[in-house]
This record gives structure tokens, C-alpha cells and sequence, in this order.
């Protein structure tokens, strides 16, 4: 029996060796597939189209071209492209505060926006925005919207640009969902 | 007298045995062990592996730079790919793109859509990848 206590005490060291390793991690990692790389990246872009659209004084018309292109590219890859999107244009000169919405879904729809119990209900068109605005906002508000069958509560400041984001993929059964606020 | 002597090794020829599968097994347990821990090639998916390198490149501040000044070779020269033949293409809103389609069968792409860096320029950055 004194050859298999030394097998033994072997394995035994080679087993702390491979312990004290990190445990692998493979080259590629696919958290949902393709789908799921082009749900981060597009999570990560509206945002920054959001910006270029800021410094460029064109922030509704570059998140409508932008929206429009993606959702081409998406078909493309066949993957149906459908978003959702709002953001506030401060205007510090007089208090103001306007709501752009951006309507992607695929079908026009009634959209409830609630600054404060000051409501407004507009249509907005697929594939088209409209804007709202609310005067003389505090500092800080409380922005309730109703859109299809979703509902979203937000606290913005008025002086800040701030916008929410709804994306969502679906290729076949799969379907991914992402929402963003910044 | 020589009864007992053949048994004696009758038995000691049993514990070898015994001591040889108890050996055998030990060790087929520990390469279980290390090989369930650590998986090999299999773990590469080509299939979103451009996906990867190009959020990669992104995050790391490269992508954005090339894509701005239509550089598809440039950002071609930046990807290493073992095993794999690469090449890169970047495409406009109006369809025109820079770069070049590989000439061969069973290829994987990864695409990337990029907004702009300073100024709004939507491009779609796609990546070929085949195997060597």
C-alpha cells in the first residue's frame, strides 16, 4: 500500500498548485449572442448621438436619423429594431423645460407626460418625436410618463439634460430589452 | 508445506491487483478533476468573437479614432488574431465603405455601429474573420 500514499500525497500537492489558479475564462464570451453585443453597443451609442447632437444644436434631428439608421443596420442583421426614447432641453433663460419623445415602436401611440400634475397627452407617430413643453419648472421634478402599456417615473434636475432610453431586439424567439437613464 | 506457499502468493497476487485498481483510479479521478476545471479550444465562439474585439477596441479608445477618419486598414493593423485571417470594413450612412470583403468561404462577422467621435458621423464597422 505504500505506492498509492505516494500517488496520493502527490495529487494531493498537484491539487493546491491548480487551487492557488484564477479559474479560466474563455477568449470569447457571447452573453446572448450577437444580439446581446448589439444591445450593449447600442446602449452605449444613443447616448453618445444624444451628445454629438447637443454640441451640434441639432439634438432631435440627430437621435431621429440616428433611431432611423440603427433600425435599418438592425434589419439588415435581421433583427427587428424597435426604441422608445425621451429627453429634457433645459432652457435656464426661463425656467422652461422641454420633453422630447421619440417613438420607434413599430406603431403610433398616445403618450402621457406629467410634470408635476401639470398633464399633457400627445400622439407621436411611429418612426417620428414630438415635443412638449412645461414652463417655469423647479429646479428639480418629477417627470410621469405613460407610453403603450409602460409607465416611468423620473427625478430630473431642470438645468441638466437627461435622458431615458428603451431599446429592444428581437430576432425569432429572442428578444432583448434594455432600458437606460443618464 | 508447499500448499501454503502457493497460496501466500495466490494472495499476494490479489492485493496487487487490488492496489493497482485503487492506483488507477486515483488518477483517473484527479484528470477528471483538472479537466473539468479547465476547458480547452472549445471555448472559442467565432460567431460573436468580432463582437468582442470590437467593443474591446472601443472601450479601449482606439476604434472611435479610426472610424473618424474612414482608417479600415489602420484598424485592421490593430487586431491579432491567432489562427484567423481578418479584415475590416467601414461602412457610411449612405452605403459607401472602406476596407476590404475577403475573398473566401466560411466567414464570420462581427459588426459595430459607432455615432461619431467629435462631429455626428454614423458608421457601421464590420469585421471578417476566417480560419487560417
Amino acid at each position: 500500500m505504500k505506492g498509492q500514499f505516494l500517488i496520493l500525497g502527490a495529487v494531493l500537492l498537484c491539487s493546491l498548485f491548480f487551487i492557488g489558479l484564477p479559474p479560466s475564462r474563455p477568449l470569447a464570451e457571447s452573453p446572448a449572442g450577437d444580439m446581446g453585443y448589439l444591445a450593449a453597443n447600442l446602449e452605449k451609442e444613443f447616448p453618445h448621438a444624444l451628445n454629438l447632437g447637443l454640441s451640434e444644436g441639432d439634438p432631435r434631428g440627430i437621435m431621429e436619423n440616428f433611431t432611423g439608421w440603427v433600425r435599418d443596420v438592425a434589419g439588415s442583421l435581421l433583427v427587428d429594431f424597435s426604441s422608445f426614447w425621451m429627453f429634457s432641453e433645459p432652457d435656464p433663460a426661463s425656467g422652461n423645460v422641454t420633453i422630447v419623445l421619440g417613438n420607434y415602436m413599430g406603431t403610433g401611440m398616445n403618450v402621457d407626460v406629467d410634470l408635476g400634475g401639470n398633464r399633457r397627452n400627445v400622439f407621436v407617430a411611429d418612426g417620428d418625436s414630438e415635443s412638449v413643453t412645461f414652463p417655469s419648472v423647479g429646479p428639480e421634478y418629477v417627470l410621469d410618463v405613460m407610453f403603450g402599456s409602460d409607465a416611468r417615473s423620473f427625478t430630473w434636475q431642470r438645468d441638466k439634460v437627461s435622458v431615458f432610453l428603451l431599446l429592444q431586439l428581437e430576432r425569432g424567439g429572442n428578444i432583448i430589452r434594455k432600458e437606460a437613464e443618464a | 508445506m508447499g500448499l501454503q506457499i502457493i497460496k501466500r502468493d495466490t494472495m499476494r497476487g490479489f492485493l496487487y491487483m487490488i492496489e493497482a485498481i485503487i492506483a488507477g483510479v486515483i488518477l483517473i479521478g484527479f484528470l477528471l478533476f483538472i479537466g473539468s476545471g479547465y476547458p480547452a479550444a472549445q471555448s472559442y465562439d467565432p460567431g460573436t468573437m468580432g463582437y468582442s474585439i470590437l467593443h474591446d477596441l472601443d472601450r479601449q479608445g482606439i476604434l472611435r479614432d479610426y472610424v473618424a477618419e474612414n482608417n479600415a486598414s489602420g484598424l485592421d493593423s490593430r487586431i491579432s488574431l491567432f489562427g484567423y485571417g481578418h479584415s475590416v470594413l467601414i461602412c457610411g450612412q449612405s452605403g459607401a465603405c472602406q476596407g476590404t470583403v475577403p475573398d473566401a468561404g466560411d466567414v464570420w462577422v462581427g459588426n459595430y455601429l459607432v455615432s461619431g467621435k467629435d462631429d455626428y458621423q454614423p458608421r457601421l464597422v464590420k469585421i471578417y474573420m476566417w480560419r487560417l
